[in-house]
């Protein structure tokens, strides 16, 4: 069986070879139809040439026209809805931060600004709540995917 | 002799062009060598080893350094390097060095041929508070509004207020120096300000080493056309048509298309003129854009103009067929325009997309990743105009565009269909892209019927953009996964840096893999 999660954060379990697959634990036919051949990187969907390639644990795939990635869901894992955590979106330097250790935010209000390929970015809070930990400072350069800002979230 | 037999008689001969610059603006300067029988170098940092630009030219000289000012903007080393290579001209590109007079003169000073206009022409057209007089002298129309240069954002905030006021809102506040939406804000309504102020100074600061900002009234529902000009030193000078550029996300341009789908004749040819006579104002030599706002009412203001090559310069090559380099390059050499006005016609329809390496459904942020797969359309009339392939990353060291995709068609919905075609038959996997999003855009009613404001992405995906979910796709990942038919997708890294340990490609010379 494969476990796989979509763009909208939809789970898979898909079996090869099965006539069932379920999506967020609702039962699917599985009517679709594969061919490969012996290249690498592409397969034949239903009669249609798809492209695929695994980067990290990521499938993305090129079909009629369109780009999707799936992501192979490990058991462990957990999903990105992180609670009231946020996390830099992309890697650059911290260039302002817009809140302290205690503040009261509400969803939408900007608080740290970033700089990435010269342009700047506002990262705004994802959650209203109080700010439970900063983790960066001014003129630290971030990964992607680097916490850094906690919030706990008001019910 | 030097040069080529075509450079015979030439006042300033030239037969080796090193380009000052990188990614795919080098490699396309790179091709127009080989075309002319000229020899070419590259220059490259580290983060470019083994990059196509530098693989492409004929020799290539290595920039050791950190930081753009170490290698891409260190003109001292640029000069060492032509020395080094017997380079004769050098060709700056776009961004980078190319609109900095100081490069120009200390180019000519170390008696190599510059290909480009000369430093006062630069510096004219460079500050857009002089080269705004200078259009109302030469009675070229200029935007209506109030200029104001800010130096110091502390002191100048009374200053600004009292300006922006008389200016009026919606107002835009620009880098003097700046230029591809970089240190450029709009400005709503008064309490964002100083806000947007303190960050557009701050760009600009970063982006150009100077912090002057400027407020003007912000034009909505326009148009960006812009004119192509190509001049030579004997003082003849022909506009080369226009290009639209509306299309535009945080300032930056997505889709350009030539003609524009509106330009009435008329308009165009006052458009062309105007734009000849904004050439002529400040003695320009080469290729160069004047760019316009054209307002709801069909009258037009000057924006501002480039003096270098652009980066939508292929649409005006597809539907004039001319070579722009190639001009540059002859203009340069000291060679005169080998055509007149009324030999140039508009021939069908072009239109080019830039592909970035970004995100359109998380605010166009952008993104990073290798390219796995890299398979361009193919077919007539389709041009592609990249400085990375399959294998290459998309990396934070430099600008997110990673291609340009351009179509010719005989007219305008043809050249839509093409563009559409293509966009879904590239192939580009492994790092998130606009290619959807360029899609959607193809297809949309408003782009068909030209509706192609400033505002367009704004206005018809106010929500934002997504892309379509597919029931299919989870089949095909299980499959691929379940037969393993991915090909291993490693970055190795070397002491040398990025790239395969053992390349055949670097020890070739003039390779096109």
């Amino acid at each position: 069986m494969v476990e796989l999660r979509d763009s909208n954060n939809r789970r898979w379990e898909i079996t090869i070879g099965s006539s069932e697959a379920t999506c967020d634990g609702e039962t699917f036919v599985n009517e679709h139809t594969f061919e490969i051949d012996a290249r690498p990187n592409r397969l034949w969907v239903d009669g249609q040439l798809a492209h695929v390639v695994k980067v990290q644990d990521d499938w993305w795939i090129h079909i009629d026209g369109h780009i999707h990635v799936l992501s192979i869901d490990e058991l462990g894992l957990s999903g990105s809805g992180d609670e009231g955590g946020m996390t830099a979106p992309m890697p650059g330097k911290i260039l302002e931060l817009l809140c302290n250790i205690g503040d009261q935010v509400e969803t939408g209000q900007t608080l740290i600004v970033m700089e990435a390929m010269k342009m700047e970015h506002r990262i705004a809070a994802n959650v209203s709540g109080t700010i439970a930990a900063i983790h960066h400072d001014v003129g630290e350069q971030v990964d992607a995917g680097a916490t850094l800002i906690d919030i706990n979230s008001e019910e | 002799m030097v040069g080529p037999d075509w450079m015979e008689g030439a006042p300033h001969p030239i037969s080796k062009i090193l380009v000052a610059n990188r990614g795919e603006i080098a490699c396309r300067i790179f091709r127009s060598c080989a075309e002319l029988g000229l020899g070419s170098v590259s220059i490259y940092s580290e983060p470019d080893r083994g990059s196509l630009h530098q693989q492409t030219a004929d020799e290539s000289v290595f920039l050791p350094g950190d930081t753009l000012s170490e290698t891409y903007l260190n003109i001292e080393a640029i000069l060492a390097a032509a020395e080094e290579t017997g380079a004769d001209a050098i060709h700056p590109g776009y961004g980078f060095l190319s609109e900095r007079s100081t490069f120009a003169n200390a180019v000519k000073a170390a008696g190599l041929v510059w290909i480009g206009p000369s430093a006062h022409a630069i510096d004219e057209m460079g500050d857009k508070i002089s080269a705004r007089r200078a259009m109302v002298t030469a009675g070229v129309p200029v935007i209506p509004g109030e200029e104001l240069p800010l130096e110091n954002p502390d002191e100048m905030v009374e200053e600004l207020v009292r300006a922006a006021t008389r200016v009026g809102y919606p107002l835009l506040l620009k880098a003097s120096a700046g230029g591809g939406g970089k240190g450029m804000r709009v400005v709503r309504e008064p309490r964002n300000l100083q806000r947007e102020y303190a960050a557009a100074s701050r760009e600009a600061a970063t982006s150009f080493g100077d912090g002057t900002v400027y407020v003007e009234r912000l034009l909505e529902k326009s148009r960006h056309v812009e004119v192509q000009v190509l001049t030579d030193m004997m003082g003849n000078a022909v506009h080369l048509f226009e290009r639209e550029c509306s299309i535009q996300r945080r300032h930056q341009k997505v889709v350009e298309e030539a003609p524009s789908p509106v330009l009435e004749q008329t308009t165009r040819e006052r458009m062309g003129e105007a734009a000849v006579n904004a050439a002529k104002a400040v003695d320009y030599e080469g290729a160069g854009t004047v760019e316009f706002l054209l307002a709801e009412d069909g009258e037009f203001h000057f924006l501002e103009m480039n003096t270098r090559l652009q980066v939508e310069h292929p649409i005006t090559e597809c539907i004039s067929g001319v070579d722009l380099v190639v001009e540059q390059i002859r203009v340069a050499a000291g060679l005169p325009l080998p055509f007149s006005q009324s030999e140039l016609t508009i021939r069908g329809h072009a239109i080019e997309v830039r592909i970035y390496a970004e995100d359109p459904a998380n605010n166009f942020l952008p993104a990073i990743g290798p390219l796995a797969l890299f398979r361009p359309p193919t077919g007539p009339g389709i041009r592609l105009d990249t400085g990375v392939r399959e294998g290459d990353e998309a990396s934070i060291d430099f600008d997110p565009m990673l291609a340009k995709l351009v179509v010719h068609a005989p007219d305008r919905e043809a050249a839509i269909r093409r563009m559409k075609r293509a966009c879904e038959d590239f192939v580009l996997l492994g790092v998130t892209t606009n290619l959807g999003f360029l899609c959607d855009i193809m297809s949309h009613p408003a782009f068909h019927a030209g509706d192609t404001t400033t505002d367009f992405i704004e206005v018809n995906w106010p929500e934002g953009w997504s892309p379509k979910s597919s029931d299919v796709a989870p089949f095909i990942a299980a499959a691929s996964e379940h037969y393993g038919l991915s090909r291993k997708v490693t970055t190795v890294e070397t002491e040398e840096g990025r790239g395969s340990p053992y390349n055949p490609f670097l020890s070739l010379r003039r390779s096109f893999p």
